[in-house]
C-alpha cells in the first residue's frame, strides 16, 4: 500500500500521529471496542514486560479550541 | 501556524520533550468515553466528560497497585495532559481521590509522599478506605 504509515517505534510518535489525524483534519474519532485485549509493553526496548488489557465500550476524541 | 505531515519519518518526536515542544500551541482534545476495562486484573470503569477522563475502581488498594505499575511516570503524564488540555481523575467506587493534568491543583502532601504533580483528595481516599462496597 502506498499511502501506508512508516511502523511506528516510539510511543511519541505513535501519540502524534493520532493527534495530527485528529487536528489536522477537524475530524472526530470514535472507537469501539468489544472485548479487545492487548499485552501492553512497558517500553518499545527488547524484552519488555506487558500487561494484559481488556477494553469493551465506546471512546471519542475530538479536537477544541482552549479556553 | 506549522502542521506536522503525518507518516513523513525525520521530524517525528522520538522523546516526550519532543512530543511537547509538537503540541505547543496546538489545539486541545475532549474526550467522551464510557468504557469497560481491565487493567492487569483490576476491573474498572472510565468515563470521558469532555475535559475530564474519570478511572473508577473498586478499591484503593487496586488503584495503589495500578500507581505502582503505571506505564508511565506521572510528571510524564501530567504535563502530557496539560498540553492538550485534558484532566484525569482517579475514583474509588465512585468517590474522587486523586487528579493529574491541566485542572489538577498538585497538592504538597502528594510532592511529599514522592508521588510528583497530583492533586490528592484526602477526604476522598478517607471515604473510598471507610465505605462499605454497596
Amino acid at each position: 500500500m502506498s499511502d501506508a504509515p512508516d511502523e511506528t517505534t516510539t510511543w511519541p510518535e505513535l501519540a502524534i500521529g493520532l493527534y495530527d489525524r485528529l487536528t489536522g483534519r477537524n475530524a472526530e474519532i470514535t472507537y469501539e471496542f468489544e472485548d479487545m485485549e492487548v499485552d501492553v509493553p512497558s517500553t518499545t526496548g527488547e524484552d519488555p514486560e506487558y500487561a494484559y488489557w481488556r477494553v469493551d465500550g465506546t471512546l471519542t476524541v475530538k479536537a477544541r479550541e482552549k479556553e | 501556524m506549522t502542521t506536522t505531515p503525518t507518516g513523513q519519518r525525520g521530524d517525528q518526536p522520538e522523546t516526550l520533550a519532543e512530543l511537547l515542544d509538537a503540541l505547543e500551541g496546538r489545539p486541545a482534545l475532549s474526550v467522551a468515553a464510557d468504557l469497560d476495562v481491565d487493567l492487569d486484573g483490576h476491573r474498572a470503569s472510565v468515563v470521558g466528560y469532555d475535559e475530564l477522563v474519570a478511572l473508577d475502581l473498586p478499591s484503593l488498594p487496586a488503584a495503589l497497585a495500578l500507581y505502582r505499575d503505571r506505564p508511565v511516570e506521572s510528571m510524564d503524564a501530567a504535563a502530557l495532559l496539560s498540553s492538550v488540555g485534558l484532566t484525569a481523575e482517579l475514583r474509588v467506587r465512585g468517590v474522587p481521590v486523586a487528579r493529574i493534568g491541566d485542572e489538577a491543583a498538585p497538592s504538597a502532601l502528594a510532592r511529599a509522599l514522592g508521588l510528583g504533580p497530583v492533586e490528592l483528595v484526602p477526604e476522598g481516599a478517607l471515604l473510598a478506605l471507610t465505605r462499605r462496597r454497596g
